[in-house]
C-alpha cells in the first residue's frame, strides 16, 4: 500500500471516528435534553412548592427568619419584621441578628443559649428582644441549626399572648361584675316593685287622711298604713334572710287571704273587677304567714297587672279532698306544675284572671327568682311559691292561654285530719239552704267605699266580700246565693244600676236582705229593699241599719254593741 | 472522566507524535469506546491510562513525561471556559480550582469525580503548598497543569515546583511546593 493510500485510509478511519463521535454526541445531547426537560419540570414543581411554602411563611402569624453562618439575616418574614417594629423585612436583611437584642441578652446568648444550641442543634425558650423604637419584645424563640451553618429562627410575640390573657381576664372580671350588677339590678327592681306597691297604699291612705275630714275612717286608714309598714318590714326581713327557711306558724289561711285581698282591693280601677270568695270554714295550716301573704299578694298583683281596664280577677280559698281536681274554665295552652301535695284535706287557693295570659315559656320562668317577663321589676314575688311549697309539701298548678287569662291553684295540706266545716252554700250545691252563713256582699263602684263597708262589716263579725263591679257581684251571687246573708249595694254604678241589681239579686233569692247605701236615694226605690243608708256612710249608721233589720252577725256581736 | 480530556489527549499526542502514531494507537488498543470520544461524553478513566501506557510504549517517552506534557497542553483548553476577572497570578487561579472551577464542572456533570486540588498554605505571591488527592493516579497530570498555570502568567521560569508523593498512594496523593526562585 502506497503512503498516500495509507494516509487516505487513516483519514478515513479518523473521519469514521469523528462521525461516530458526532452521532454519539447527538444521542447524548438528545438524552441530556430529555433529562434536562424532566429536571426542568421537576424544578418547576419544586419551585411552586417552595413558592407556596414561602408564601405560607410570609403570611405566618409567627415570625420566621434565617441567618447565614455569619449570623447575617438572609430572610425574614413580615411578621418577624413587624414584631420588632420594622416596616418591612428588607430593613433587616443583610444585617446581623444581634441588632435585635440588648447587650445583656446577647451575653445570655453567649453564656447559656449557644452552648446548648451547638450541642443539640436547637434551642427553645423565652428571651426579650429590642424593637426598632427601643421597646422590649417578649418572644418565645426557637432556634434550629441548618446545614450551611446558618440558623432558622422562629419566634412568637409572647407579649401579645400575655396582653390577650390580661384582656381576657379583664373581660372575665367585667362579665362577673356585669352579672353582679345585673343580679343586683333585678333584685333592686323587684324590691322596688314590692315597695312601690306598699308605698302606694301608704300614700293613698295618707292622702285620704289629709283630704277627708271624717274622723271615723282615720282608724281604718291608719290601720292600713300600719299594715303596709308591717308588710314593708316583713319584706325587708325576708330579703335579709332570703336563703333562710320559712318560719312556720299555725295560722288561719282565711284571715290571711282576706287581709291580702283587702290590701289589693283598692289597687284595682273602678272599671276592673276584683272578687274574693273565702270559705267560712277555718282552714288552719302550719305555714309562714308572711310568706303566704306575700305569695297571695303577688299572685293577685300579677293578675291585676295582666288584665285590661275592664278585666276581672277572682280570688278564692276553699277546702278540697284528695280527689278534687283543678279545672280551669278555658282550654289552657300553657301548664306549669310545681310540688306535690300528699296530705288531705287541703286548702286550695285560686287566683284567676281574664288578662293577656302567658306563653309556656313565660309561665315556666314566672316562678324562677329574678325572672321578669314584663320588664317592670317583677321576679321576686313568685319565688315565695316555691319556698312555700317546699316548706309545706304543697303543690301548684298554673294554667294559662294567651288571650284567655291565667289561673293559678295552690294546694296546701291542712294542719290536722279533722274535717273542717264544709262550706254550707257550696258552689257545687247552690240550692242547699244556709245554716248560719255570715257572708256579706258589698257592691260599690268606689273602691274606697267598698273597703270601708267591708272593713266595718268584718268588725261586726260578717264575712264580707267586696265588689266594685255589680255584674261580677251578681255572677258570684248567682253561683252561691246561700253563701250570703246580707248585701250592701250602691245605687249609681256604671256597669249596672243599683235598682237593676237589687231586682236581679232578689230574683235569685227573694229573702236576701239588701241594703242600698247611696247619696241619691230619691224615689222610686226598687221594691224588696231591706233598708237604705244615706251617704256618707259611717260606722254608726251602718250598725244602726243592720240592727234595725236584725242582721248583725248572730255568732259574733259587733264590738260597738259592747261599747 | 470528561470526553474533552480524551479528545485533548489525542490532539496533544497527534501534535507531538503525528497522525500515524495516533491512528496506530487507536487501532491496536482495546478500548471500550473504540477511541470515539465527544467533548460532552463521559468515559472510564482507565482508558486514558491505557492510552498513555500504549503511547509510552510506542514512543519510548515515560508516562510521567506524557502526562506532565499533556497537563500543560490541557490547561489552556480547560481554563478558557472559565472567567478570570481579577486574577493576575497563578496562585489566585489555583485557589479557585476547588471552590469555583470544580463546582462549575459539577453543575454540568453531577457525577463527575473531580480531583481534590486545594492550596494548603500561601505566602503572598511567593510560595504556595498545594495538595492533590484523587481516585485516579494523575498527580503527573496535575503537575503539568500547575506548570501551565504558572506559564499562563509567564511565571514558570520564576518558580520551582517540588513534588512529594504519598508513600502509600503514589500518584494518587501528592503535595506540590511551589515557590519563587530567589
Amino acid at each position: 500500500m502506497s503512503e498516500s493510500d495509507e494516509n487516505l485510509a487513516r483519514l478515513k478511519r479518523k473521519l469514521e471516528r469523528e462521525s461516530a463521535a458526532r452521532t454519539a454526541a447527538e444521542n447524548l445531547l438528545e438524552v441530556r435534553s430529555a433529562e434536562l426537560y424532566e429536571i426542568t419540570e421537576q424544578l418547576r414543581e419544586e419551585a411552586l412548592q417552595v413558592k407556596h411554602l414561602s408564601t405560607a411563611i410570609d403570611v405566618s402569624a409567627d415570625g420566621v427568619a434565617i441567618t447565614n453562618k455569619d449570623g447575617v439575616f438572609t430572610y425574614m418574614n413580615p411578621t418577624h419584621a413587624s414584631m420588632f417594629g420594622y416596616a418591612y423585612a428588607g430593613e433587616c436583611i443583610g444585617r446581623p441578628w444581634t441588632i435585635l437584642y440588648a447587650k445583656d441578652t446577647l451575653r445570655r446568648f453567649e453564656r447559656d443559649i449557644f452552648p446548648l444550641f451547638q450541642q443539640n442543634g436547637y434551642w427553645r425558650g423565652e428571651v426579650a428582644g429590642i424593637a426598632n423604637d427601643g421597646s422590649k419584645v417578649h418572644q418565645d424563640l426557637s432556634l434550629t441549626a441548618i446545614a450551611d451553618g446558618g440558623i432558622l429562627c422562629s419566634t412568637r410575640d409572647v407579649g401579645i399572648i400575655r396582653r390577650r390573657e390580661a384582656q381576657r381576664e379583664q373581660l372575665h372580671e367585667m362579665l362577673l361584675d356585669a352579672e353582679r350588677r345585673d343580679a343586683l339590678g333585678r333584685m333592686a327592681k323587684s324590691v322596688g316593685h314590692d315597695f312601690a306597691n306598699i308605698l302606694a297604699i301608704i300614700n293613698a291612705s295618707a292622702q285620704l287622711l289629709a283630704d277627708d275630714g271624717q274622723a271615723d275612717i282615720f282608724e281604718l286608714l291608719i290601720e292600713r298604713i300600719l299594715q303596709s309598714c308591717n308588710q314593708a318590714n316583713d319584706l325587708v326581713e325576708d330579703l335579709m334572710h332570703f336563703d333562710t327557711e320559712p318560719e312556720q306558724k299555725v295560722c288561719s289561711l282565711n284571715d290571711l287571704v282576706r287581709d291580702v285581698s283587702e290590701l289589693n282591693s283598692n289597687q284595682f280601677l273602678a272599671t276592673q273587677g276584683f272578687e274574693t270568695l273565702v270559705t267560712t270554714s277555718k282552714l288552719i295550716c302550719e305555714t309562714d304567714p308572711t310568706l303566704f301573704s306575700r305569695m297571695v299578694f303577688n299572685l293577685v298583683k300579677n293578675a291585676r297587672e295582666a288584665i285590661n281596664e275592664n278585666g276581672s280577677v277572682y280570688l278564692s280559698l276553699e277546702q278540697i279532698d284528695e280527689d278534687s281536681t283543678v279545672e280551669p274554665d278555658f282550654h289552657p295552652s300553657a301548664i306549669c306544675n310545681r310540688g306535690d301535695c300528699q296530705s288531705f284535706p287541703a286548702a286550695r287557693l285560686i287566683v284567676r284572671d281574664d288578662g293577656v295570659g302567658m306563653s309556656q315559656k313565660a309561665l315556666d320562668t314566672a316562678f324562677l327568682p329574678f325572672q321578669s317577663t314584663k320588664g317592670t321589676g317583677r321576679g321576686l314575688g313568685l319565688v315565695t311559691v316555691d319556698a312555700l311549697l317546699q316548706g309545706q309539701m304543697g303543690r301548684m298548678r298554673a294554667f294559662s292561654r294567651p288571650g284567655e287569662g291565667t289561673m293559678v291553684a295552690i294546694d296546701l295540706p291542712l294542719l290536722d285530719a279533722r274535717a273542717p266545716r264544709t262550706f254550707p252554700n257550696s258552689i257545687n250545691d247552690p240550692d242547699k239552704p244556709s245554716t248560719g252563713a255570715q257572708g256579706a256582699l258589698v257592691i260599690d263602684d268606689d273602691q274606697f267605699q267598698v273597703d270601708l263597708v267591708v272593713t266595718l262589716l268584718r268588725e261586726f263579725g260578717w264575712d264580707a266580700v267586696g265588689f266594685t263591679n255589680p255584674v261580677a257581684a251578681l255572677g258570684v251571687f248567682k253561683v252561691a246565693p246561700w253563701a250570703f246573708e246580707l248585701i250592701v249595694t250602691d245605687r249609681r254604678m256604671p256597669q249596672m244600676s243599683g235598682d237593676e241589681l237589687v231586682l236581679e239579686l232578689l230574683d235569685v233569692r227573694a229573702d236576701i236582705p239588701v241594703v242600698m247605701s247611696s247619696g241619691a236615694l230619691a224615689s222610686p226605690l226598687p221594691a224588696g229593699l231591706a233598708a237604705t243608708i244615706a251617704k256618707p256612710l259611717s260606722r254608726e249608721k251602718l250598725w244602726a241599719t243592720l240592727h234595725k233589720i236584725g242582721k248583725t252577725a248572730p255568732a259574733h256581736p259587733p264590738l260597738s254593741a259592747n261599747e | 472522566m470528561k470526553g474533552v480530556v480524551f479528545r485533548q489527549f489525542l490532539e496533544f499526542a497527534e501534535k507531538e507524535f503525528g497522525e500515524a502514531i495516533i491512528d496506530e494507537l487507536l487501532r491496536t488498543t482495546d478500548l471500550e469506546s473504540a477511541g470515539v470520544y465527544t467533548n460532552v461524553g463521559y468515559y472510564d478513566h482507565v482508558e486514558i491510562l491505557t492510552l498513555v501506557t500504549a503511547l509510552s510504549n510506542q514512543t519510548g517517552r515515560s508516562a510521567r513525561q506524557l502526562l506532565v506534557g499533556f497537563g500543560r497542553s490541557l490547561f489552556p483548553t480547560l481554563i478558557a471556559g472559565h472567567p478570570q476577572d481579577g486574577i493576575s497570578h497563578a496562585f489566585d487561579l489555583i485557589e479557585r480550582i476547588h471552590g469555583v472551577i470544580h463546582r462549575d464542572v459539577r453543575k454540568l456533570y453531577p457525577d463527575a469525580e473531580v480531583p481534590d486540588i486545594q492550596p494548603r498554605s500561601r505566602d503572598g505571591d511567593r510560595e504556595m503548598r498545594i495538595t492533590y488527592a484523587s481516585g485516579r493516579p494523575m498527580a503527573d497530570l496535575c503537575e503539568g497543569m500547575i506548570m501551565a498555570a504558572l506559564d499562563h502568567y509567564n511565571k514558570l521560569e520564576d518558580f520551582e515546583i517540588v513534588r512529594t508523593d504519598s508513600k502509600h498512594r503514589y500518584l494518587y496523593n501528592a503535595e506540590f511546593h511551589v515557590f519563587r526562585r530567589d
